[in-house]
C-alpha cells in the first residue's frame, strides 16, 4: 500500500501542475505573450461581465413556407391558363400547406396530371374529391424551406455583422429557427439593431464595365490590397477593360475602395471561399441602379443540362419582373450582370442574350466537376429563392450591458467569492482545527481546478457563473464536512486514528457520491435546457461538483497520510472530542 | 461521549407535519392570489438600468411614465441609479401606426400605398410603399400629428416602379434617453438593457417548467435505483415541500422571477436532496443494524441524530457564503442569493423533519409485512 500513496501524491502535483499551466493564459496579458494562446484561449468572459449586446432573433419560417405555397398557386393558375386546362377555382389551404384545385368537368385529366401534379414535384396528390384535386406540399419540401431559411437567415445576418467590423462577433443557431447574436464590447443598441433588421434585398445589377476609375488610380494601394486586370465585352461587341481589387482583407478593401466609385456607381464585394476555409474578396463596379430585384422572381431550381451533363440555375420572373428582366438583358447583352444580395456579390454572370418570356438560366463557369458545379448551383438557388422572399426575422430578445456596470460585476463578483472563500476557511479553521486547514487546503485547489477546467474547455464565465463558483464553495466543505464527522463517530468507538481515518473516509464515499450526482443532474438539466447566463451557471456548478468531489476525498485524504506518517496523533485540535 | 443525548427527532414528527401542511397551504394560496412578480424574461418588456443624476424616483416617473406602463426601483446604496420597467419593447402600438398610415393615405390622395410594414415585436420602422413619389416634406409633419417617435430620417428608395419609404422610428431606449437628458440637463448613463418579446417569455418560462419538472424526474429515477422504492416517495413529498414554499416566500416577498431565479431553483431542488439523500444513506446503513433500533421509527431517529451534526454545518457553511453573496453581489446576484438563502433553510428542515417521516410512513403503514 505504501507505494500507492506516493503515486497518488504525484497524481496530485502533476494535476495542479497542469491546471495551473492551463490557467496561464487567463493570468496574463494575451496581447503581450502571444505563446500562451497555444495553451488555450483563456477563460472568455460572458457578456455580462465584458459589456457588449446579445440578440435573439426569430426567423418566421412558417411564412416562408406560406409564401412558397402562395406562389405555386400563381404558378399552377397560370399554368392551367396556359395549357388550356378548364378549372373553376384555385385556392390556396394555408393551414395545411395545401392548394386546391377545382377542375372544370371538361378538363383535360390527363394534361392536368402531366402538367400540374407530376410537374410540381414538392407537391403531392393528397385527395381526389370529384373534380376538386388537393395537393399537399411535401413534408421534406417544407423541411427543407425551412431550414433553408435559417441557413440563409444566419448567412445574411454574418455578413452584416461584419460590416459593424467588431472583433470575435458570435451569430449562432439556437434551436429550430432561433438565432443567436453576440456583440461583445459593442453598446449602440439602435445602430445594431436597425442594421440587423434590414429586410434581406437581392437586386440584378449591371456591371459598370465601361468605367474603370481603379485603372486611372495613381495612388497608393495598401499591401492588402491588389488591382488585377479584367476584361469583357461591351454591347457592340468591341473590348473593355478595367482593373478589379482582390485582397483576402475584407476591410481593407472596403476601406481602399471606399471613396473611389465614380457617381451612379458603387464598389460591391464578392467572396470566394478557399479550399482551407479562408475567403478572397473581388471587387465589382456596379450601377447603383436595381433593375430588377428579388420580389420580381418566382422560383429559382437547380436543372441540370442533359446534353452537356452540366447543371445549372433556371429561375421564373412575375410578369412585371419578366418585362423588366427582357429590358434589360436586352440592352445589355454580352455585359455582365451581378447578382447581389444584400450588397454583396453573388455571382456576375455575362448576359448571353436578351431573356424574354419571364424565364432565366444561369450557367456556372466553374472549372469543378460535376458534384461540385452541383452543389454551387444549388446555393446560387437558394440565394436567389431567400432572396427573392426572406423569412422575415423577428427580435425576441435583446441583453445590453454597458461596460461600466460588466467591469462593476467583475468586482463584484471578486469580492463576493473572496469573503465568501475566507469566511468558510475561516469556519472550518475554528470546528476543525488541523483537519480544517486540510478541507481549506481541498478547496483552494478546488478553486484553482475550476478555472482550469473552464480555461481548459473554453467555457463562458458570467456573473451567475459567479455565483455558481460561490456557491461550490459552500457545497464543496459538505464532502469534507460529512467525512470528518463520520471520522469523529468511528473515533467515538475506540477506534485509532489510523482507523478511524479509514473507515471514514469508505463510510462516508456513498453518501457523497450520491449527493452530488444528484446535484449533478440537476445542474446538467440545467445546462440543457436553460440558455445564456443559466448554462454559464451550470457549467460552474458541473465543473465544482467534479472537482469538489477529488479534491475533498482524493487530495485530502493523501494529505491524512502524510499527516499521520509525520505523527498526527489527534484528529481535531478542538478539545470537545 | 459515546452517549451522546439522542434527540428525539421522530417524537416530533407529528407536529412539524402539521406545521408543514399549514406552510405549504400558504404558500400555495400565496401563490394563486399574489403570483409571481415575474422578471422581464417571463413577463416580456424593457428592462432599462440606468444612472440618473438629479432625479428622484418620482420626477423620473414623471419623465418616463408616458412610454408605457412603467415599474420604477431604485438601487439601494446608490441613488442615483434607477431600474425602469416596461411591459412594452415598442414605443408605438399597432393602433397609433394605423391611424397614421391613415392619415398617410388621405393626405397623398394621388398616390396609391400598396404595401405597409411594421412590427411592433421590433418597432424601429414603417415601411410603406408608394406607386408614385411622394413629397417627403409634406410626410414629416405627419409624426408630430399622429404621435410617431420619427428619428427624422427617411430612406427612399425605387424598385422598378415601386417607391420606398422606410420611417425610421426612435427605440424605446434611446428615446428614454434623450426625455431624460432633455429633463435632467445632464446625459444619463446607460448600463443595461435587457428586451424580451412576449413571446419569448412565453416560450422561457416553459422550458424553464421543462427543467424544473426534468430535473424532479432525473432524480426521482436515481433516487429509485440507488436506494429502494420505499425512499422516493419522501424524497418527493420533501421537495414538492421545498419548491412550493420557496415559491410561497419568494412571491410573498415579491422577489423578481426571472432566469436566474430558476437557477436558483434548482439549485435548491439540488441541495435539498444532497440533504435527504446523507441521511438516506445512513439510514440505509443503519437498516439491517439491530443496534440502531428496533424498528423503523428508532433507526431513523437514531440515523438522523447521527447525521444531524453534518446536516447543520454545511446548512452553515452555504448559509455564509450566500450571505456574502448576498451583501457584497448586489443586483442580480443579491436577489438570486436571498432566493437561495430561503431555500436552503426549507431543504434543511425538509430532509429532517419531512423526508425521513414519510419514508417511516411509508415503511409502517404501507410496507408492514416487510419490516415487522
Amino acid at each position: 500500500m505504501e507505494k500507492n500513496w506516493m503515486a497518488r501524491a504525484i497524481f496530485v502535483f502533476v494535476l495542479l501542475i497542469i491546471a495551473v499551466v492551463m490557467l496561464i493564459p487567463s493570468l496574463v496579458d494575451r496581447e503581450k505573450y502571444e505563446w500562451t494562446s497555444k495553451i488555450n484561449e483563456g477563460i472568455n468572459l460572458g457578456l455580462d461581465l465584458k459589456g457588449g449586446i446579445h440578440f435573439v432573433l426569430s426567423v418566421d419560417t412558417e411564412k416562408a413556407v406560406q409564401d412558397r405555397v402562395d406562389r405555386r398557386t400563381d404558378e399552377i393558375r397560370m399554368k392551367l391558363d396556359d395549357e388550356s386546362i378548364a378549372y373553376t377555382k384555385v385556392a390556396v389551404d394555408t393551414d395545411n400547406n395545401a392548394i386546391v384545385i377545382e377542375l372544370a368537368p371538361n378538363a383535360n385529366t390527363e394534361k392536368f396530371r402531366d402538367n400540374v401534379v407530376d410537374y410540381y414535384r414538392d407537391f403531392r396528390k393528397d385527395s381526389v374529391d370529384g373534380d376538386k384535386v388537393t395537393l399537399k406540399m411535401r413534408d421534406d419540401t417544407i423541411k427543407s424551406i425551412k431550414e433553408g431559411s435559417v441557413e440563409q437567415a444566419i448567412e445574411t445576418l454574418r455578413s452584416r455583422i461584419d460590416e459593424l467590423g467588431l472583433k470575435e462577433p458570435i451569430v449562432a443557431r439556437q434551436g429550430d429557427n432561433s438565432i443567436l447574436i453576440q456583440l461583445p464590447g459593442y453598446k449602440d443598441v439602435e445602430r445594431a439593431r436597425s442594421i440587423i433588421g434590414q429586410t434581406a434585398q437581392l437586386e440584378f445589377k449591371i456591371a459598370a464595365e465601361d468605367m474603370d476609375p481603379l485603372g486611372e488610380y495613381t495612388g497608393e494601394v495598401p499591401a492588402e490590397v491588389s488591382l488585377v486586370q479584367g476584361g469583357g465585352t461591351n454591347t457592340d461587341g468591341s473590348a473593355l477593360s478595367y482593373k478589379y481589387a482582390i485582397g483576402s482583407d475584407r476591410v481593407a478593401l472596403v476601406n481602399f475602395l471606399s471613396d473611389k466609385a465614380p457617381e451612379g456607381t458603387e464598389f460591391l464585394l464578392e467572396e470566394n471561399k478557399n479550399a482551407d476555409g479562408t475567403s478572397e474578396y473581388r471587387s465589382y463596379l456596379l450601377y447603383k441602379q436595381a433593375y430588377v430585384t428579388g420580389d420580381m422572381l418566382t422560383d429559382a431550381r437547380v436543372s441540370i443540362d442533359q446534353q452537356k451533363n452540366k447543371p445549372y440555375v433556371s429561375m421564373t420572373f412575375d410578369k412585371n419582373g419578366a418585362r423588366l428582366f427582357a429590358d434589360v438583358t436586352g440592352k445589355f447583352i454580352k455585359r455582365r450582370m451581378a447578382i447581389v444580395l444584400d450588397n454583396r456579390v453573388n455571382s456576375a454572370p455575362v448576359i448571353q442574350s436578351k431573356i424574354s418570356g419571364g424565364s432565366a438560366m444561369i450557367t456556372l463557369n466553374s472549372m469543378g466537376d460535376y458534384n461540385t458545379i452541383f452543389r454551387e448551383a444549388k446555393d446560387l438557388a437558394l440565394v436567389l429563392r431567400a432572396g427573392s422572399l426572406p423569412a422575415p426575422v423577428t427580435f425576441e430578445e435583446n441583453r445590453t450591458v454597458g461596460p461600466s456596470l460588466g467591469h462593476d460585476s467583475i468586482q463584484k463578483g471578486k469580492m463576493s467569492i473572496f469573503i465568501g472563500f475566507l469566511a468558510v476557511i475561516i469556519f472550518m479553521i475554528l470546528y476543525y482545527g488541523i483537519a480544517g486547514i486540510v478541507a481549506d487546503i481541498a478547496l483552494l485547489l478546488n478553486i484553482v481546478f475550476i478555472m482550469a477546467g473552464m480555461a481548459m474547455f473554453g467555457a463562458t464565465l458570467t456573473f451567475p457563473g459567479i455565483a455558481g463558483i460561490v456557491l461550490t464553495i459552500g457545497m464543496a466543505v459538505d464532502a469534507n464536512v460529512i467525512v470528518f464527522e463520520r471520522i469523529k463517530e468511528e473515533l467515538r468507538t475506540g477506534k485509532s486514528i489510523a482507523e478511524g481515518l479509514a473507515s471514514g473516509f469508505d463510510k462516508a464515499w456513498s453518501a457523497i457520491f450520491d449527493a452530488n450526482v444528484t446535484t449533478a443532474i440537476a445542474a446538467f438539466i440545467l445546462w440543457e435546457f436553460g440558455s445564456g447566463p443559466i448554462k454559464g451557471f451550470a457549467i460552474t456548478l458541473l465543473l465544482g461538483i467534479i472537482s469538489s468531489m477529488f479534491t475533498a476525498i482524493f487530495v485530502t485524504r493523501v494529505i491524512f497520510h502524510y499527516l499521520l506518517k509525520a505523527g498526527m496523533k489527534k484528529f481535531s485540535l478542538r478539545k470537545t472530542d | 461521549m459515546n452517549n451522546r443525548k439522542m434527540i428525539n427527532f421522530a417524537g416530533k414528527f407529528k407536529l412539524f407535519g402539521i406545521l408543514s401542511t399549514v406552510l405549504v397551504v400558504a404558500s400555495v394560496v400565496i401563490f394563486l392570489t399574489k403570483g409571481l412578480n415575474y422578471g422581464v424574461d417571463f413577463a416580456g418588456g424593457t428592462e432599462i438600468q440606468v444612472k440618473i443624476d438629479g432625479m428622484n424616483t418620482d420626477e423620473v416617473r414623471k419623465v418616463v411614465g408616458k412610454f408605457g406602463k412603467v415599474d420604477i426601483q431604485k438601487f439601494e446604496g446608490k441613488d442615483n441609479e434607477f431600474l425602469l420597467r416596461f411591459l412594452n419593447i415598442s414605443m408605438v402600438d399597432d393602433v397609433t401606426i394605423n391611424k397614421f398610415i391613415d392619415g398617410t393615405k388621405a393626405t397623398f390622395t394621388d398616390a396609391k400605398l400598396t404595401r405597409k410594414h411594421f412590427d411592433s415585436q421590433v418597432g424601429d420602422r414603417i415601411e410603406m410603399w408608394f406607386d408614385k413619389e411622394i413629397d417627403q416634406e409634406k410626410l414629416t409633419p405627419l409624426f408630430a400629428k399622429y404621435n410617431i417617435p420619427a428619428t427624422g430620417k427617411i430612406e427612399y428608395k425605387k424598385v422598378g416602379e415601386r417607391h420606398i419609404y422606410r420611417v425610421m422610428l426612435q427605440g424605446l431606449t434611446n428615446k428614454i434617453l434623450s426625455t431624460v437628458a432633455d429633463a435632467s440637463g445632464k446625459t444619463p448613463e446607460l448600463m443595461r438593457v435587457e428586451l424580451v418579446g412576449p413571446k419569448v417569455g412565453k416560450r422561457l418560462r416553459y422550458s424553464a417548467f421543462q427543467a424544473v419538472l426534468y430535473a424532479l424526474i432525473a432524480i426521482l429515477i436515481y433516487i429509485a435505483l440507488r436506494f429502494n422504492y420505499h425512499f422516493a416517495p419522501g424524497a418527493v413529498v420533501a421537495l414538492t415541500h421545498d419548491v412550493l414554499i420557496t415559491l410561497g416566500i419568494w412571491s410573498l416577498f415579491g422577489i423578481q422571477f426571472d432566469l436566474t431565479i430558476v437557477a436558483a431553483l434548482l439549485t435548491i431542488v439540488g441541495y435539498s436532496l444532497n440533504d435527504t439523500i446523507v441521511v438516506y444513506d445512513r439510514i440505509r446503513e443503519n437498516w439491517k443494524n439491530p443496534k440502531k433500533g428496533a424498528d423503523v421509527e428508532e433507526k431513523i431517529n437514531t440515523s438522523i441524530n447521527e447525521t444531524i451534526s453534518r446536516t447543520l454545518l454545511t446548512s452553515i457553511t452555504t448559509l455564509v457564503v450566500l450571505i456574502a453573496l448576498l451583501v457584497f453581489g448586489g443586483g442580480t446576484i443579491g436577489g438570486f442569493a436571498l432566493a437561495m438563502t430561503f431555500g436552503v433553510v426549507v431543504g434543511t428542515y425538509s430532509s429532517v423533519f419531512i423526508a425521513s417521516p414519510v419514508t417511516v410512513f411509508v415503511e409502517k403503514y404501507v410496507n408492514k409485512e416487510k419490516t415487522t
